[in-house]
């Protein structure tokens, strides 16, 4: 009894107190580190300096990396063997790229290694070849893998952007270029409107409108032979030609008699069945990854409004509500969250919303923001902005919120379109 | 007989012991006024005055009644220094009080701020995800180990905070606090990253 007395009373000394516990919400704004050492090569190669210097403007093109300067690198390793890992942490470095360029008569081999600073151990060890004519899309690769592993995000340098360029009045054409602007190709030109460029999964199709029977017409252009064919309707006004992520059907909007409604053209069948029928405007659909849903904008409940439409049972339901004004929206591609127009009094911005919750994050602040594309990586938005009535393409990635402007053009570029990952 | 005087005097003397225990963990007695209390040798000596004159059973849990909700913003909350009471025991209680508490948030401010400032966020679209990584200290402030209690979910984020909590070495904010403040609170931190 005495015993049991004593050690009840040495257990009620202790304490039974939770831990303290302390949140931390949000993380810095400082920049990671890159280093990107010069390769070595066999010969002096100029492709050395040229591949180092495009894989340099390629990470850094968004804002979230700050690139070492090469007079203050404190060694030039190139193998494991030569590389310190001290070397990096005296200068704060995060992450250092460095490797060898083999050079032969038309053909290169880069062997390049990232080494992670702080974890103090090699993120990557790649490897990769190809012809010399073919180094931009080496860089890409390179990009694109480097990306990857230092950010866990899927690399999109290798994607495109197609847009609409409108250089003077009558004059328009259909582009496609790298994400930076670079390599502008133009697909199909016209004295009368071209607009809403929208790939095909695959990336080999174009669809988009075209005014130059007289009526808006919708084109599939493929992009290797050039070659157009139409959605088969009779003269009627055809527009927002959207993919579906399965590559099975085309959803657009057919304007009967003045009332723009949703149909959906199956490619495999050449059947049109149509999805929605109100007297209001129902317009810019836009395909859910799983291909099963639509979002539309229309305004039967009054003004410009988001709704959902299941293509199962064709049930409709409203996605916005808040706002007097929210409109063109497109999925992320995981799904859960969709990307839209939101306006109030005159002033649009592109908004994100959660579509299991009620608020909105505004993402842009610039007052003019419309089209967004997203990144197929579900990162980074591209939207057309205007500056003294000019468009042009800006970005913004998603999580510092830091902004980066394409190359102005002459004159306006319009409603970009991502394309997905191409191989 | 002699049996059972040892046998008394060495139960009674058990009893006083547990007694004491008791005692010295609750410190219901309190040391005279002006005493000084050394925490560690060669670091810092510190200076602790007890300005009571009685003892008060609620004084022992006024640092237990802080709430951790409380102490989730980053802002350093400013002690009320407007002191009504005339009562001189009882100003001097709050504002003793209020010392310990702004001691206690301020280290706490400081930690989170060491930690954002460090923590290089992976990007989350719109979600709530978290990872604990539980770290103990010495009263020196440094860190001793670090272990990841709960996964977020997601490899890169538990990564990212793994990686913020390796590149710190020494929180030397809590070496302000009392040992007694330092042992109860301090000694084991459950460190929570949020993906917003």
């Amino acid at each position: 009894m005495k015993r049991f007395l004593i050690i009840a009373i040495f257990l009620m000394t202790f304490n039974s107190e939770a831990r303290l516990k302390i949140e931390i919400a949000k993380g810095t704004e400082q920049l990671q580190k890159i280093a990107i050492v010069p390769f070595n090569s066999n010969i002096n190669s100029q492709f050395e300096y040229q591949v180092r210097n495009l894989i340099n403007e390629k990470l850094t093109l968004f804002g979230e990396f700050e690139s070492l300067d090469l007079s203050q690198m404190l060694s030039f390793p190139f193998n494991e063997a030569n590389f310190f890992v001290r070397d990096w942490e005296l200068l704060s470095i995060d992450y250092v790229i460095f490797g060898e360029i083999t050079e032969t008569d038309e053909s290169l081999e880069i062997n390049y290694v990232v080494s992670d600073i702080n974890l103090k151990r090699i993120m990557l060890r790649g490897d990769i070849s190809g012809l010399k004519k073919d180094i931009e899309l080496i860089v890409k690769k390179i990009s694109d893998r480097v990306y990857e592993s230092i950010t866990g995000l899927k690399g999109i340098f290798n994607t495109k952007l197609a847009y609409i360029l409108n250089p003077e009045p009558d004059n328009y054409s259909i582009c496609i270029s790298d994400i930076d602007g670079n390599n502008e190709e133009v697909l199909f030109s016209s004295n009368s409107p071209l607009m809403s460029p929208d790939w095909s999964p695959d990336g080999k199709k174009l669809a988009y409108v075209s005014f130059e029977k007289g009526f808006a017409e919708i084109y599939i252009q493929n992009l290797l032979t050039g070659v157009r064919e139409t959605i088969p309707t009779l003269g009627m006004s055809k527009s927002a030609p959207v993919w579906s992520p399965d590559s099975k059907s085309i959803a657009f909007v057919i304007s009967m008699s003045g009332n723009p409604d949703l149909y959906n053209y199956n490619l495999k069948t050449k059947k049109i069945s149509r999805l929605t029928s109100h007297y209001g405007i129902d317009t810019e659909p836009a395909w859910s990854p799983d291909s099963k849903k639509l979002l539309f904008t229309s305004n039967r409940s009054g003004s410009p409004q988001i709704f959902e439409i299941k293509l199962s049972n064709k049930r409709i339901k409203r996605v916005t509500l808040e706002g007097s004004y929210n409109s063109r929206s497109r999925f992320f591609p995981d799904g859960r969250n969709i990307v839209f127009v939101h306006g109030n009094n005159g002033v649009f911005h592109i908004a994100t919303r959660n579509l299991k919750e009620r608020f909105i994050n505004i993402v842009t602040e610039t007052k003019l923001d419309e089209s967004p594309t997203i990144s197929p990586n579900g990162h980074i938005i591209i939207y057309s902005a205007k500056k003294d009535d000019q468009g042009y393409l800006a970005g913004i990635t998603l999580d510092r919120k830091s902004k980066f402007e394409l190359p102005v053009k002459i004159g306006s570029v319009r409603e970009p379109a991502w394309s997905p990952f191409l191989n | 007989m002699i049996n059972l005087q040892i046998g008394f005097f060495l139960s009674f003397l058990g009893h006083i012991l547990i007694l004491l225990m008791i005692t010295a963990d609750f410190s219901i007695f309190y040391p005279k006024k002006n005493t000084y209390e050394t925490i560690s040798v060669g670091f810092i000596l510190e200076k602790q005055e007890e300005l009571f004159l009685k003892k008060s059973s609620e004084n022992l849990f006024s640092l237990k009644e802080l709430e951790v909700s409380e102490l989730k913003s980053e802002e350093i909350i400013e002690p009320n220094n407007n002191i009504v009471s005339s009562d001189l025991s009882i100003a001097a209680k709050k504002s003793l009080d209020d010392l310990k508490k702004q001691k206690y948030k301020t280290a706490i401010s400081k930690i989170q701020k060491k930690f954002i400032d460090i923590w290089i966020k992976p990007f989350v679209l719109n979600e709530d995800i978290q990872v604990s990584i539980l770290i103990t200290l010495a009263p020196s402030g440094e860190i001793l180990s670090r272990n990841l209690i709960e996964s977020s979910g997601n490899k890169k984020f538990d990564e990212s905070a793994m990686k913020a909590v390796s590149k710190i070495n020494f929180l030397q904010d809590v070496s302000d606090l009392s040992r007694y403040d330092f042992e109860k609170y301090f000694r084991e931190i459950d460190l929570v990253f949020k993906s917003r």
